[in-house]
């Protein structure tokens, strides 16, 4: 017998059978699944519910009470209903691009290697087009909510230069940073990616 | 819907009758841990029966069998991220079997099989998938067809896994 029919024999006879798991709790654990995917869609539902919530009180009521009277209440108006269509467009984009790849219905028809490049091409898209559907959507409606009041509030003479800066930059420093922390992870993704297509070339 | 239904758990039941041992044998070579490596087992048998839903002949069942269950054991273990970091090595680099966890207590085949598979837990994924699909009898072909390896990356690494096989006999000769 050569080495390697040995190895499988004990390979093949080692560890102990163990009866398989009814059908009944394999759809339990199919529907587990289902039941998560579910779940992540609902908090990601409500979160944009409770922000179309906030501003949609805004369009329909008004100005919250401590903005300044004479910023209109047209343009209060105008930057949350802008918010909320830039929430209801991310929302989409959130549930098109994140959903995972399942294994039952993609991983028989692809190869490992398949199967797994897919998956990374699809987290570092998602992560790597971030500004265009998670950034950029917000873009005009706070820019109508941050600039039109200081632009207007007869207050802006009297706050100090650092602090009119400060008031103005603070979302794009958010936003900076999210977009720098996904261009990381895109990067580490297409390493990964790269290590695939270096397997696939051999 | 009856039919269909009955169809895929008549499907099920026949590659689990079969393939069963076997996707214990790669849970365990993916999971260490037992109560992990379990629900593995458990979490690949729920792919596969929910997997002959969309099953159309598009390979053999075998190939069918053994892509849902590498693939559900990859994403595994990227999930638990424990495998991540280094660690790991190609059977390019590797020179001999691993010594089991417990030399003491094994003995013989089951020596053997305790040496294969704490060389599996050394390995990359890529070559730890050859290697137990080597290790399963599947033909080069099969191999490709599941890892998506081309066949010169899945020959060139079968001859590696022999070599290393091999090796133990050759010393025993030398001494």
């Amino acid at each position: 017998m050569s080495p390697e029919d040995e190895a499988r024999r004990s390979w093949q006879s080692s560890g102990s059978a163990s009866a398989l798991p009814p059908l009944e709790e394999l759809r339990t654990r199919a529907d587990t699944f289902r039941r998560k995917i579910q779940r992540r869609n609902l908090i990601e539902y409500l979160a944009g519910v409770l922000v179309l919530l906030g501003f949609g009180w805004m369009v329909i009521v008004g100005p919250l009470p401590w903005t300044p009277a004479v910023i209109p209440a047209a343009i209060i108006r105008l930057g949350s209903a802008l918010v909320m269509i830039g929430t209801v467009f991310t929302l989409w984009q959130l549930h098109r691009r994140t959903a995972p790849l399942d294994p039952p219905v993609d991983g028989g028809r692809n190869s490992v290697l398949d199967y797994q490049r897919a998956e990374l091409v699809r987290q570092r898209d998602a992560i790597d087009s971030v500004f265009y559907w998670y950034i950029l959507p917000f873009v005009p409606g706070l820019a109508v909510l941050l600039l039109a009041p200081l632009a207007l509030s007869p207050q802006i003479g009297e706050l100090s230069w650092f602090k009119v800066v400060l008031k103005v930059s603070l979302a794009p420093l958010v936003f900076a940073a999210v977009w720098w922390l996904n261009k990381l992870g895109a990067r580490k993704l297409q390493a990964m990616i790269d290590e695939i297509d270096a397997l696939r070339r051999e | 819907m009856q039919r269909a239904h009955i169809s895929q758990d008549e499907q099920y039941a026949e590659a689990a009758a079969s393939f069963g041992a076997a996707i214990q044998r790669l849970a365990r070579g993916y999971e260490a841990d037992a109560d992990l490596c379990r629900d593995l087992v458990q979490d690949i048998h729920a792919a596969l029966w929910r997997s002959f839903a969309y099953f159309e002949q598009q390979c053999s069942i075998r190939s069918w069998v053994y892509r849902i269950a590498h693939n559900v054991a990859v994403s595994h273990i990227q999930r638990s991220r424990r495998q991540r970091g280094g660690g790991l090595e190609t059977l390019e680099v590797i020179e001999e079997l691993a010594a089991p966890d417990n030399p003491e207590a094994e003995t013989g085949e089951a020596q053997m099989a305790a040496r294969l598979l704490a060389t599996i837990h050394r390995l990359a994924p890529t070559d730890r998938q050859v290697m137990l699909l080597f290790l399963e009898d599947l033909t080069a072909a099969e191999i490709g067809e599941v890892t998506g390896l081309s066949p010169t990356a899945v020959s060139s690494r079968i001859h590696r896994l022999k070599a290393l096989l091999a090796k133990p006999y050759a010393d025993k000769e030398i001494d």
